[in-house]
């Protein structure tokens, strides 16, 4: 059993007097630690599947099971909690609160549950957070004063800081220069390496996909590949022989 | 963070705070000009006329004042204390009672001579002004300036302690009323008015010659000025205020003993009352009764009989028992409405028909003022309230918009409705909190400015509102507090909506902020 089972999920939106099917019936299963790259053009349905796993949108059909927990049926409360401390949030746009510095915002999350840990035990995690994505320096800026990897990072460590099982991200480089999207997601696999978190990204960039060892494909709202490095795909050679072109629009 | 999320959104804080400062800068000016206004009425008609507690005969035609019958045409005579003796010495042995006089009002105008009013009154008054008055379109105007000049509200008063309670006029010439005399002591100022319209130089031992005024005629008496005074303090006291003995003002409000007499008839009087049909009305025993040709009109029987003016002597008599008012001063003044609520209790247990109130019953219309200058206020301030949380509304419901991102990360990070819906509150309380104390304190300083700059009242009309011949703004710490928590209140209601609107924003908004 997975850390999350996806089970024959749909999604529809009505569109005027039409109805779109975004996500046309999708199963699949994620293990602990697994470092997974949800890939496919625009409009595949990638990001409707993350929501959904994130719990912060609902299946019209069909079952997210998380830690062996279905999810549907649950009301906002429990969905609240289960978001606080299960999953993290990576978001392509950062997301942090522009009122707070680096520090706080890593620190906001702990304030919206109850927690049991210590003023010194919390300050000591969110400094180590800090300097585990670099930014000991930048601590007391705001977020407008940081480059885009630079809050990224502080992003990165603010879905950290509850240490959750699982940790979404949304295109988290699609804003960032290449290089920057190199260290970036060289932090996220390293701390996916050392924490054992999980990491589930949608995405569009290919270097996401050559470092990931998990990847599933999907085109239509459907399913196209689904397979883990190393293993062979049907239809397909080695994961391994995935190229950019492939992966992106 | 509420601070910051305050400063971060810069320019719609400062509409939702200016809109709530000045909402608490008006209800703080407005609060303590009403207020000063209501003290300055109160202490002007309490240490001048109605004393703490105000008691009347009850009637149906309205409620009684110090200026008679508040009734629709006005026309209601003044009803008299019933009992007096009794209720006088149950009001004087009711706890908390400290002094207590009775007294009776009217209303009179100095008249030249009798010849000019008899017949018909205002005709003949008309006329006596006019002779003062100038042609033209100022005519009318000059015969009211006249008319005012010679008016005066009459105090009939018991000199024996009626100056024990109301030490509130210090005498200029000639000296106060004193027990058993009879007389007038007018305004000094008045006195020369009357001087000028009456074209006579009036001064204290002459004789005036006064009309009563009242709903049961027109009554003359001639009266000696004893005295003129001015007021002590610097209440709006009426210069046509004169006080009089007690008699002189019961004849000239009719209050004699004619008319009071219980006149009894005979049942063979009123037997043809009850008579229903003309014939029975115009029937034989009157056709039949012989009618006498010759003349029975006997002169010298006439003449004796209106020669004889005793009867009517007596019944123009005043009604030395008949008192329109008590007014009391109690031990202290915070305790009027428990003293007069406790006679109330007292007159019903002892089925006497008069009724205790405070000052502002007594000072019927004058009271009543300030309650319609309140209302006034109050109807502008809810209009004012009403249009200012609709913009401070709209204003929260655009930072909320603006915000949605914000709000939608927070609640995909764990954030329950009951944070987000904390976070605005928190916001609200603290921005309506700073502006509505900044508003306030800003009123404090503009009323002490006021205070500091002497404002004259400069009319009769301005010195009821002022509550005296000054402006004189007082901000109490009640009055602060209530205008900065009334503000607090608004902030509180026009925010939410606004959070409403917060509270339906998806955590998967977060996903789609730029």
């Amino acid at each position: 059993m997975g850390i999350i089972e996806v089970r024959n999920v749909r999604k529809t939106y009505p569109l005027g007097k039409v109805e779109v099917q975004a996500v046309k019936g999708v199963s699949f299963d994620i293990e602990k630690g697994d470092f997974i790259s949800i890939a496919g053009p625009s409009g595949s349905g990638k990001s409707t599947i993350l929501n959904m796993i994130g719990l912060i949108d609902t299946p019209t059909s069909g079952e997210v099971v998380i830690n062996g927990k279905p999810t549907s049926g649950l009301d906002d409360r429990e969905l609240t909690r289960f978001r606080h401390e299960v999953l993290g949030f990576i978001f392509q746009s950062f997301n942090l609160i522009p009122v707070l510095n680096v520090w706080e915002n890593i620190e906001f999350p702990l304030l919206l549950g109850k927690t049991s840990v210590s003023k010194d035990e919390k300050k000591d995690w969110i400094d180590w957070l800090i300097a585990e994505v670099g930014l000991t320096e930048w601590r007391n800026h705001k977020s407008n004063e940081l480059s885009g990897g630079q809050r990224q990072r502080v992003a990165i460590a603010r879905a950290l800081v509850t240490k959750p099982q699982i940790i979404l991200a949304d295109e988290p480089t699609a804003n960032l220069d290449s290089g920057t999207g190199e260290q970036i997601i060289d932090l996220m696999k390293k701390i996916n390496r050392d924490l054992q978190t999980t990491f589930i990204f949608s995405t569009h960039d290919a270097k996401i996909v050559d470092v990931a060892d998990h990847i599933i494909r999907l085109r239509d709202g459907l399913v196209t590949e689904n397979y883990r490095r190393g293993e062979d795909v049907a239809g397909t050679a080695s994961g391994a022989a995935f190229s950019a072109e492939q992966v992106g629009d | 963070m509420a601070f910051r999320n305050i400063l971060e959104h810069k320019s719609k804080s400062l509409i939702v705070g200016v809109l709530l400062a000045m909402g608490a800068l008006i209800l703080v000016l407005g609060n303590s000009f009403i207020n000063a206004s209501q003290m300055g009425i109160r202490t002007m008609f309490t240490e001048s006329y109605t004393g703490d507690v105000f008691i009347s005969g009850k009637s149906l035609d309205g409620d009684v004042s110090l200026f008679g019958v508040m009734s629709m045409g006005g026309s209601a005579s003044t009803p008299t204390i019933p009992e007096y003796e009794k209720t006088y010495e149950l009001i004087r042995n009711t706890p908390g009672v400290a002094k207590l006089s009775g007294m009776a009002t009217g209303f009179g105008i100095t008249v030249k001579d009798p010849d000019a009013t008899m017949g018909d009154g205002p005709q003949n008054m008309s006329q006596q002004s006019g002779d003062d008055a100038e042609s033209g379109s100022d005519g009318a105007e000059a015969m009211a300036e006249t008319m005012a000049s010679r008016f005066l509200f009459l105090f009939g008063v018991d000199a024996k302690d009626y100056w024990s309670l109301f030490d509130t006029v210090e005498i200029v010439s000639g000296s106060l009323l004193e027990p058993g005399q009879s007389g007038l002591i007018v305004n000094e100022n008045q006195l020369a008015n009357m001087s000028k319209a009456l074209k006579r130089d009036l001064k204290v031992g002459d004789m005036v010659l006064v009309q009563g005024i009242s709903s049961g005629g027109m009554r003359l008496r001639e009266m000696p000025i004893l005295g003129t005074y001015r007021a002590k303090g610097e209440g709006a006291a009426p210069e046509q205020l004169a006080f009089a003995d007690i008699d002189s003002v019961r004849i000239l409000a009719g209050m004699t003993v004619g008319a009071s007499e219980n006149i009894v008839l005979e049942p063979e009087q009123t037997a043809m009352l009850s008579i229903d049909d003309t014939d029975s009305l115009f029937g034989d025993e009157l056709l039949a009764a012989p009618i006498s040709q010759g003349s029975v009109f006997d002169e010298a029987a006439l003449t004796a009989t209106l020669a004889d003016t005793s009867v009517r002597d007596v019944a123009n008599q005043a009604d030395r028992g008949a008192w329109q008012y008590i007014v009391v001063r109690t031990e202290k003044p915070s305790d009027a409405l428990a003293v007069a609520k406790s006679l109330n209790e007292t007159f019903a247990r002892e089925g006497i028909d008069a009724v205790a109130g405070d000052w502002q019953k007594a000072a019927g219309p004058y009271g009543q003022s300030v309650d319609v200058v309140r209302i006034v206020f109050l109807v502008a301030v809810i209009i004012l309230i009403i249009v200012a949380i609709i913009i401070i509304m709209n204003t929260f419901v655009i930072s909320v918009i603006e915000r949605t991102g914000e709000i939608g990360t927070m609640r995909a990070m764990g954030a329950g409705r009951g944070f987000v819906r904390r976070m605005f509150a928190v916001e609200t309380g603290v921005l309506s909190l700073v502006f509505s104390t900044l508003g306030a304190s800003l009123g404090a300083i503009i009323a002490a400015i006021l205070r500091a700059s002497h404002i004259e009242a400069g009319n009769p009309f301005f010195e009821i509102l002022f509550g005296g011949k000054y402006l004189n703004l007082v901000v109490t710490p009640g009055n602060f507090a209530g205008a900065v928590l009334a503000m607090v209140v608004v902030g509180f209601l026009a925010h939410l909506y606004p959070v409403s609107v917060a509270l339906k924003i998806q955590p998967v908004r977060a996903m789609q902020s730029e």
